[in-house]
Parts: C-alpha cells; sequence; structure tokens
C-alpha cells in the first residue's frame, strides 16, 4: 500500500548522481569531527590525523589551526607546513583569517581547516568560513575540519533551550550531510570537565565563568547526547543513500509525513527548525501551512504580517519544506482537512497564544485538532512569548477596520436618514420610519466595517427613540410593542451588518488569495517552462515589469569573477547604488529605496537566497515613486525567493558540468601530448642533424640531396601542426563562426587543387551531380576534411591506382563518398579507424593517428555523419552525409 | 623590369628576413629590409619600392579589401612566393584598360560583351559575365568576396556569398566544356582568383 514511498522523487535521483559524481572525481573529500563542546578533542584529533598523514608521505598544510593557547595543540602544529593567514581591516582593527586563494594556489592534497561554522570578518570575500571550505572543496582538495554541534542550524533551537545560549554562528544542515566522512570526537563529561579545571582548555581566569555558565555538567550531559545522536544519524543517512542508489528497498521505515502549523509569529521559525529536525530524522517530506482566518472577529493580518510570514516560508523552503496558505473560517478544520488529503502522520503546532478569555470563546485550535484527526501524533511546541491580553487581541482584530474615512461615512448617513425620517414623519408614522432606519443599515453595511454597523444600529436606534416614537424627546417608550420593535431593530440591524461584513471579508480574502495563487503560478510555470537559465531570468524580469510598473534586473554571481565585479556591469558609475546592492547581497537581506535600509538608493534590492547560498540579486527600479505596498514587496520577495532555489540549482548543475569537462579537456592534452611529440621530435631530430651537415658538406649533389630531405621533413612537421591546430580548433568551437554557403562541387575541387604535388602518383576521379543544393560549412575545415580523407586513400594505396570522389543527393541528405581500389581496412579495425590517434595495424610510419578522427570531427561539427566500410568489389569508402539545410534566398537578381 | 626592381620586405624575424633576402637577390631584385612597421614606412620613402612583402600575424582579409594585392599563408615556399610577385608586377606594369582582352584560349570584348574561347563564342549570363570581367582585370589577383558582390550586386548584397557560389558553379561548368575551369581558383574564405 506504501509503495508509492519507495519510487525515487527526481530530486533525490540527482542527489544520488550528484552525489556519486562529486565523491568519485571531481571535488575534494570532506571530513568532519564533531565534538558537542569546546575542549573534547576535536582540533587535537584533526591535527593527529593530519601528522599521520604527513608521516606517510601525503602533502598536506595547515590552512586554520586556532590553538587557543593548549600545549599539546601546539606541539602538533609545528610539524606542519601552515599557510600564513590573510590581514583583513575591519573597523580600524587588523583581524587574522584563512586565506583560502593561498591554499588553493598551494593546492595540497589535503588542509586542515579549524573551526567549520566560524564567521569571517565583515568584508572577506564569503560570509563564513563554511563557504571557504566549500571553494577549497572544488579546487578538488580534502578539507579537514572540525564543528561544535551547537552550531548545526536545526539544533539551534533545542541547544538554546538547554544551555539558554543562542549561537549565532550556526551553518545549513546540509554541510554536515554532505560531508564524506563524520567523526564524533568523544569524552566523558567527567573527563572533559577534568580538562577544564586543569586549564587545558581556557586560560586560568576564564574558567569559573565557563564553569557556570556554558559548562555545566546537565549541559555538556545533553549537548554529548546530541552530538552522538547527530553523528549516528549521519552514518544512517549515508547508509540509506547507498541502499537507494542501489535499489536496496528492505529497511524502509514507514512513510511518515509532517505538517507544521505556523502563523506568522517569531514562534513560527522555532516550530519550523523543530518540523525540520523532525523530517530530517524520517528523511520524509514535510509542509509547512499557514491558516488565513476568514472568521469576523479573528486577527486579521498586517502588512507586516504577511512578510512576517514569507520570511518565514523562506526559512521553511531553505529547509527542505513544502510551503502553503489555506484559507477557511476554521483553523483547525482547514488543518485537518489538509493533513487528511496529505496523509500526514505527525503535525507540528504551537501552544496556544490566546488568553484564557479567547480560549473560553473560541476554544483552542490545539484542542480541536486533536478531536477532528485521527491516527496523527500531534507535537505542541511551547510558545516562548508573554500570552497575549484582550486589548492586544482587540487592536489585531479590529485596528484595519477603523478607517477615519468609514467614519465619515456613518455620520453622514446618519444626519442624512435622520433629516429624511424627520421630513417623512408627517406622512408616515413614527414606525415606518424604522423601516428606512433598517435600509440605511444593510446600504451602509456594504461600505464600512462592521464596528461601524453596531454604532450605527445603536445610535440609529436611540435616535429613533428619542425624536419619533412617543413621548418624543425622551428615551422613554410609553407602548411595549414600540419598545419590542426598537430592540428588535437593534439586533436586526446588527445580525445584516455582521452578515454583510463577513461576506465582504471572504470576498476580499478571495480575491487576494487569488491573485497571490495567480501570480505565483505564473512565476513557477514560468521557471518549470523556461528553456535555460538566461530565459527565466529575463521572462520573470518581464513578468515583475507587467505586475510593478518599473526596471527590474536579476543579477546573477558568476564563479569566475567576483560579484562586485558582476554588478560593475549593471551599475556603472554609481558607487553609492553599487554599495547599497552589494550589502544586500552580502547580508542577504533586503535594502534601497522602500525598505528601512539606505531608503536613499534609487532601486530596491532583494537578495536571490538560495537553499545554501546567495545566488545574487533582484534589483527592482521604481517607475513611480510612491513606496511599495507590503503585498507588492512580499511580491518581489517571493518571486525572488523561487527563482533564487531555480538559479542555485542551475548553478550547481553547470558547476558539476564544467568541472566534468575541464577533467575531460587535461585528460585529452595529456594523451595528446604523449603520443605526438614523439612525432614532431622525429622530423625536427632529422632537421637539426641536416642543417648542421649542410653547414660542412662540399659534394654540390648531396647538398642537394639533402636540402630535399630537409624540405620534406619541415613538410611532415607542417603536416602534424596543421592537425593539431585544426583539432584544437574543433574542440574549442571557434568553429561556427566561419560557417557559410559554400557549392559541394567547388569544395572538392579546391582541395584536390590544394593537395596538388602529394597526390601526383594517383589519378582522382570526380564525379558530382547536377543540381545540388548549397551546403552551410565552413570551408576551410571541410576542406581540410577532404583532403586528409584523400591524403589517407592515396597512403593507405598503391601508386598508379584511381580515388574516386562522389558527390551526391541521397534521401534527402547530401552524401560525399570518397573511396580506393586498396586492400581495405580489416573488418575488426573498422570501428576504431575514428578514433584520436588510432593507427591501423599495417598503417605506413610518420602518421599521427589524427587525420580520420579530424575528418570525424568537422562533419560530426556540421551535424553530419560519417561511416568507412568496405566496398564489395574491393577497397576503402568513406561515406559523409550531411543534412540539407533550408537553402539561403537568391532574390530577384538571380532571375535571369 | 621585372629583374631589378625594388622590394621591401618587413617582418620581425631575422631569420624571415635573411631567407627572403638571399633568396630574391638571387632572383636578381633589389632587396630592402625592415624590422617593424615604423621602420618599414621610413623605408618606404627611402626606397619607394615596387612591391612590399609584409608580414602578419594573420591573413588579414580586411588588409586585402583596403587593397593590398595578395597574400601568402605561412609556411610558403619560395617558388611560390617568386611566381606571385612576378604576377604582381606584370599587374602594376599593366593597369590601362584595353577593351579588347586577349589571353591565351580566351578573348573578351568588354564593349559589345562578347567572350570567345578557342574561336567559339561562349554565352553567359549578364551576371557571369560582370563576374568574369572583375576577375580578368584583376588577372592573377585575388578579388575578394565582398568587391564582387559589392560591385555587382551593390552594397547591401556583400554578405551574400552564396550569389557567388551559385554563379561561379555556373561559370565553371561553362568554362569545362573548354577544359578551362581551373582558370578560377577558389581562395577559401577570401575570394577568387583569375589564373591563365
Amino acid at each position: 500500500m506504501e509503495d508509492f514511498s519507495r519510487r525515487l522523487t527526481p530530486e533525490e535521483a540527482l542527489k544520488i548522481a550528484a552525489g556519486s559524481e562529486a565523491k568519485a572525481t571531481d571535488k575534494g573529500k570532506l571530513k568532519i569531527f564533531i565534538g558537542y563542546a569546546p575542549g573534547v578533542g576535536k582540533t587535537y584529533s584533526m591535527l593527529n590525523e593530519g601528522n599521520r598523514r604527513l608521516q606517510r608521505g601525503e602533502d598536506i598544510v595547515l590552512g586554520y589551526v586556532e590553538s587557543h593557547g593548549r600545549a599539546d595543540t601546539e606541539k602538533q602544529i609545528a610539524s606542519l607546513e601552515t599557510i600564513p593567514r590573510k590581514k583583513v581591516e575591519y573597523n580600524g582593527k587588523v583581524m587574522e583569517e584563512m586565506n583560502t586563494e593561498a591554499i588553493i594556489k598551494r593546492h595540497p592534497r589535503v588542509v586542515l581547516v579549524d573551526e567549520l561554522a566560524h564567521t569571517n570578518v565583515p568584508g572577506s570575500k564569503n560570509k563564513k568560513r563554511y563557504e571557504d571550505v566549500k571553494e577549497i572543496l572544488n579546487a578538488g582538495i580534502r578539507v579537514i575540519t572540525t564543528l561544535n554541534v551547537q552550531h548545526l542550524e536545526s539544533l539551534n533551537d533545542i541547544i538554546k533551550q538547554i544551555t539558554g545560549v543562542t549561537v549565532r554562528e550556526t551553518i545549513p544542515d546540509s554541510v554536515v550531510a554532505k560531508a564524506d566522512e563524520v567523526v564524533a570526537v568523544d569524552i566523558t563529561v567527567d573527563a572533559l570537565l577534568n580538562r577544564l579545571k586543569r586549564g587545558d582548555v581556557y586560560k586560568r581566569e576564564k574558567i569559573t565563568d565557563a564553569l557556570t555558565n556554558f559548562f555545566r555538567e546537565g549541559n555538556l550531559n545533553a549537548l554529548r547526547e546530541i552530538a552522538l545522536r547527530q553523528t549516528a544519524q549521519e552514518v544512517d543517512e549515508d547508509l540509506e543513500e547507498y541502499m537507494r542508489s542501489h535499489g536496496i528497498k528492505e529497511s524502509w521505515q514507514t512513510v511518515e509525513r509532517i505538517m507544521v502549523c505556523i502563523s506568522p509569529s517569531a514562534n513560527a521559525k522555532r516550530l519550523i527548525r523543530r518540523g525540520a529536525l523532525i523530517a530530517r530524522r524520517y528523511r520524509c517530506e514535510w509542509f509547512v501551512v499557514a491558516v488565513e482566518n476568514a472568521g469576523v472577529f479573528a486577527p486579521k493580518w498586517s502588512q507586516k504580517d504577511k512578510g512576517d510570514l514569507e520570511r518565514n516560508f523562506i526559512l521553511a523552503k531553505q529547509l527542505g519544506a513544502g510551503t502553503l496558505i489555506l484559507f477557511g473560517r476554521n483553523i483547525s478544520t482547514e488543518l485537518a482537512k489538509f493533513a487528511k488529503e496529505k496523509h500526514i502522520t505527525q503535525i507540528v503546532i504551537g501552544h496556544s497564544e490566546k488568553s484564557p478569555f479567547q480560549s473560553f470563546f473560541t476554544g483552542s485550535t490545539t484542542g480541536r485538532l486533536l478531536s477532528e484527526t485521527k491516527n496523527i501524533a500531534i507535537h505542541v511546541i511551547p510558545s516562548n512569548r508573554e500570552i497575549s491580553n484582550t486589548d492586544n487581541w482587540f487592536k489585531m482584530t479590529f485596528t484595519s477596520d477603523l478607517a477615519i474615512s468609514d467614519l465619515w461615512k456613518t455620520v453622514l448617513m446618519m444626519v442624512a436618514v435622520t433629516s429624511l425620517n424627520y421630513l417623512l414623519r408627517a406622512y408616515f408614522g413614527y414606525q415606518a420610519v424604522g423601516y428606512v432606519f433598517l435600509l440605511a443599515v444593510l446600504v451602509l453595511s456594504l461600505f464600512v466595517s462592521f464596528v461601524y454597523i453596531i454604532l450605527f444600529a445603536i445610535v440609529s436606534a436611540s435616535i429613533w427613540n428619542f425624536f419619533f416614537i412617543p413621548p418624543f424627546g425622551t428615551f422613554v417608550i410609553a407602548k411595549t410593542e414600540d419598545m419590542i420593535m426598537n430592540l428588535v431593530y437593534i439586533f436586526t440591524a446588527i445580525i445584516t451588518g455582521y452578515l454583510t461584513s463577513k461576506i465582504r471579508r471572504d470576498e476580499r480574502l478571495l480575491a487576494e488569495r487569488e491573485a497571490r495563487t495567480d501570480t505565483m503560478y505564473r512565476i513557477t510555470s514560468i521557471i518549470a517552462s523556461a528553456k535555460d537559465r538566461h530565459a527565466c531570468i529575463e521572462e520573470i524580469e518581464r513578468e515583475i515589469g507587467v505586475i510593478l510598473p518599473g526596471k527590474c534586473l536579476a543579477i546573477v554571481k558568476d564563479d569566475k569573477k567576483s560579484f562586485e565585479a558582476v554588478l560593475r556591469k549593471f551599475i556603472v558609475n554609481d558607487e553609492k547604488e553599487l554599495s547599497v546592492a552589494m550589502l544586500s547581497f552580502n547580508k542577504g537581506e533586503m535594502a534601497g529605496w522602500s525598505t528601512d535600509t539606505l531608503a536613499f538608493a534609487k532601486a530596491l534590492y532583494v537578495p536571490l537566497k538560495g537553499p545554501s547560498e546567495n545566488i545574487g540579486i533582484l534589483s527592482y527600479q521604481p517607475e513611480h515613486a510612491r513606496g511599495l505596498s507590503g503585498d507588492e514587496s512580499n511580491f518581489l520577495v517571493a518571486t525572488a525567493n523561487q527563482l533564487a532555489i531555480y538559479l542555485e540549482r542551475e548553478l550547481l548543475k553547470e558547476r558539476a558540468v564544467e568541472a566534468k569537462e575541464l577533467k575531460i579537456s587535461e585528460n585529452l592534452y595529456q594523451t595528446i601530448l604523449d603520443s605526438v611529440s614523439h612525432e614532431i621530435r622525429t622530423p625536427v631530430t632529422s632537421m637539426i642533424g641536416i642543417a648542421s651537415t649542410l653547414e660542412t658538406l662540399k659534394d654540390e649533389n648531396k647538398r642537394t640531396e639533402l636540402a630535399h630531405d630537409l624540405a620534406e621533413s619541415a613538410e611532415r612537421l607542417n603536416r602534424i601542426v596543421t592537425n593539431l591546430f585544426d583539432m584544437s580548433r574543433l574542440t574549442s568551437g571557434v568553429l561556427s563562426a566561419k560557417k557559410d554557403w559554400q557549392d559541394v562541387g567547388e569544395l572538392i575541387h579546391v582541395s584536390i587543387k590544394h593537395l596538388g604535388k602529394k597526390m601526383t602518383n594517383h589519378r582522382i576521379r570526380v564525379e558530382i551531380s547536377e543540381g545540388l543544393p548549397l551546403i552551410m560549412v565552413d570551408f576551410s575545415l571541410f576542406e581540410q576534411a577532404l583532403s586528409n580523407l584523400l591524403l589517407n586513400a592515396a597512403n593507405y594505396t598503391p601508386e598508379e591506382t584511381e580515388i574516386m570522389v562522389k558527390a551526391d543527393k541521397e534521401y534527402e541528405k547530401i552524401v560525399i563518398k570518397v573511396s580506393d581500389n586498396g586492400p581495405g581496412i580489416k573488418t575488426e579495425e573498422l570501428p576504431f579507424v575514428f578514433d584520436k590517434f588510432y593507427r591501423t595495424k599495417d598503417a605506413p610510419p610518420g602518421g599521427t593517428g589524427l587525420g580520420l578522427a579530424i575528418v570525424k570531427g568537422v562533419v560530426l561539427a556540421h551535424d553530419g555523419e560519417i561511416e568507412a566500410y568496405n566496398k564489395k568489389e574491393g577497397g576503402l569508402e568513406v561515406k559523409i552525409s550531411l543534412p540539407i539545410e533550408k537553402q539561403p534566398e537568391l532574390g530577384e537578381l538571380l532571375n535571369e | 623590369m621585372s629583374k631589378g626592381a625594388k622590394i621591401l620586405v618587413i617582418d620581425d624575424e631575422k631569420s624571415m628576413r635573411k631567407l627572403l633576402d638571399i633568396s630574391l637577390t638571387s632572383e636578381g631584385y633589389n632587396v630592402s629590409l625592415a624590422k617593424t612597421g615604423k621602420e618599414g614606412i621610413r623605408e618606404l620613402g627611402n626606397v619607394r619600392p615596387d612591391i612590399v612583402l609584409l608580414d602578419l600575424g594573420l591573413p588579414d582579409l580586411a588588409l586585402l579589401d583596403a587593397g593590398a594585392d595578395d597574400y601568402l599563408t605561412k609556411p610558403f615556399s619560395t617558388e611560390e612566393l617568386s611566381a606571385r610577385i612576378r604576377v604582381a608586377l606584370r599587374h602594376s606594369l599593366n593597369l590601362k584598360e584595353e577593351p579588347i582582352y586577349v589571353n591565351g584560349p580566351l578573348k573578351i570584348d568588354f564593349n559589345i560583351r562578347n567572350v570567345e574561347i578557342k574561336g567559339e563564342p561562349v554565352k553567359l549570363t549578364n551576371t557571369e559575365f560582370d563576374l568574369l570581367k572583375a576577375l580578368v582585370q584583376n588577372v592573377g589577383k585575388i578579388v575578394t568576396q565582398k568587391q564582387l558582390l559589392k560591385e555587382i550586386w551593390g552594397p547591401e548584397a556583400v554578405n551574400r556569398s552564396h550569389y557567388l557560389r551559385i554563379y561561379f558553379s555556373q561559370l565553371r561548368k561553362k568554362l569545362d566544356k573548354y577544359d578551362l575551369s581551373d582558370i578560377i581558383i577558389t581562395e577559401p574564405g577570401v575570394g577568387y582568383r583569375l589564373n591563365i
């Protein structure tokens, strides 16, 4: 029944693919020593391993180590080569950071880097050390590093709860998840405390302080447990991935699906992190859901709330959740419905933030959720926020309803209706007047909020009573039925007003939701259907331009340049604007126009935050001066977020491809160098020899002979160089620039003519069909290809035999055949003749084995096909087929 | 005047200057040498050469369009070089236009737009005739694709090289009947040359 769970999602498949690739070749491996507190011996273990590797003869250097004055550590450092630190000036102070560039330049096999979670001095290239480490890994260098468990992003809250310390330096869990090896460095808490007391960890003066704060025994025990569990989990995950990639299914746990219910409040981040932790443990799909309440008495979301929610969703997406806003009158019902639809098995929800007073009337969401769901575990996470009071609730519910313009409308209606009734009273009597008031309530409820309807109902009832119901001029009502009528009027007015307000609010929420879904749908579909990332960026820029008039630019970082250099192309000669954009990128926060940060800027900058790094920024330069509404800026943030997730994936893909290509071309160059250097040396040696002989030789005849040999060697060298040059032209892609319309006949004739003396020993017969279409080719490359084929034929066949060149049209292709009357090629060797550096067993000396490879390269570069086979009547035939392209316009000038 | 003609060689490579000096002097030319373009320009005023041999990193097509007569790509043989020099010298002496051009089997009357080969009239279309005429007027010398397209189809046609492919293919076919298709030489990527 749960079978669907065993299929790999595309993301999983990609991850496995990327994982095995990265592990196999391009990237350096990452090994992390995880400890539960400072002083457990991570750095020591790292250095220990470093020294062991050094003794084994490995090329290993120290990238960055903090000894904290520990003697043991310093002894270990001494024996290792250290890359000098970089000096960075900040606020007038000179700070030291790891010198990433120097490490990459030095390119050791292994580098040791302490404190992975370290945050660099502002103004460094990367914000965090783990980003530096990524760069080093990408350069193909192995990294061994250390990490304290409290720095893990998803453990942030728990650690705070346990220790009371907020850890600011966090790193994404994915960094650890992607590590190739994770080693727990563990000692017992007692031993750690002993070490601390001995002064092995901190200097004397800090010890007491440490013992009473972070290093409390309870703290340490809890941290130790977390660290061990974390490492165990990493091991688990590696096993899991291995099983998945090898199609092993047995160990699957029951399918868990987690739903985290959040509101815009700050508490939501805790819930999300907790959800992420659970989802990670089960390695399952999870959702973060918020419900917008449509009830009239429910607190409404302000623009700030919506912004907060958007930010919460960004965090959720970065941690891998699906996000969604539900909409309904009853939060628990909506949640329960969603949970049922998605087969949710666990719900994470915050403790109610309602006051006891509110709970009395509306009940608690959690309580109702419990009764509305079955078989779902519900985690209730306590809130650390002060419970809100009634004032607050009233403010949240009605603030947006208390518009001054509504008050004016109400007063105006009151005055108008009262005056009208005063005139009408003479004709209808005071009872009918009540109906006119009721009509006014109905009309008014279409325009003003519920608060004013209540106000209007009460005041108008009083006016009716005071001025119209006898006895006039008093609040006394003489007849009982009049009193009932007056009361019924008040209630009818209030109920009508309530219903109308409700309908209006529903409508507004629906419209907003539709607009939001619509825009997000368009953005998502643009991203999904984009041909490539440039097309995607262009489309999104246009889409934003449609919704928000102005100029929108998505500026994406480039691995080869600093982001500043990239920005300078877009922001020319405006240092102020540039600094705002850089700030937004570096801090990962919105900045510039219409924000609280550097609002003087001409444009608004929204960071493109991918799941693990900042990809770039989205700049928006408005057409109008008015600031953005909350909705509009939320829209920009949401779009930037979607785009960033897509772009990061693309960027990662590109990086993987680049790394692979680099590897391939490196290998190719090596092969070429190896096999060609010999070929080049032979003629060069004879040239040097001949030249030195000529210097002293007197015999005229022998001189001429040697001069002839010299020319021949030079000719041979020239041929090799030409071949290599063509090969590199073919592989470097310079080719496409020189394609032009060519006539097949002309091509063949020129090729033969240029061979000239080299072909005098063979007869060449040319047959070209009438009326062949033009082909789109690079003339000189194709000439080279044909020459190579002809030379090849000449080299492998006896003198005075005939070589045949035919050009024809076959099955909508242009076909060029070069055939000879020689011995042909052995069948077992045929498949290899077009391979680089392949030479048949009976090849005459002096070739590079590149000739036919170049022919094939040329043909493939023109989208053609090539094959070689032995003819029935004997001899080899090589057949090139080229597609017939749409012929060029000839114009009237040709109509002769 | 072929012998004793003045040739200025501008090349920054010593061995190349030496080789050209020796080989061209041995053929009876009066050779002067220059290391750099600047030096070359000075020599140009002093020597007033009939021919300048200029070394460029790559065959510079723009230079051809700007009025250079010919080019050779390295490596080249000295034989080929002196053949080209002879053609260029002949050309530089023979600039005036005759109404009737006779060269070997080919006879062209420009006034009545008539072509005869080996005494037989050949029927060419107007465009074919114009192409042939353009080559004949520059016999031995490369006429670039751009020049041809501009001259015959106008400046807006300079990129429509496929016109040339089609017309030269037709023209060659007509010349082939008299075994003369080889007189039109294609210089790949550059242009055409009449070699007769």
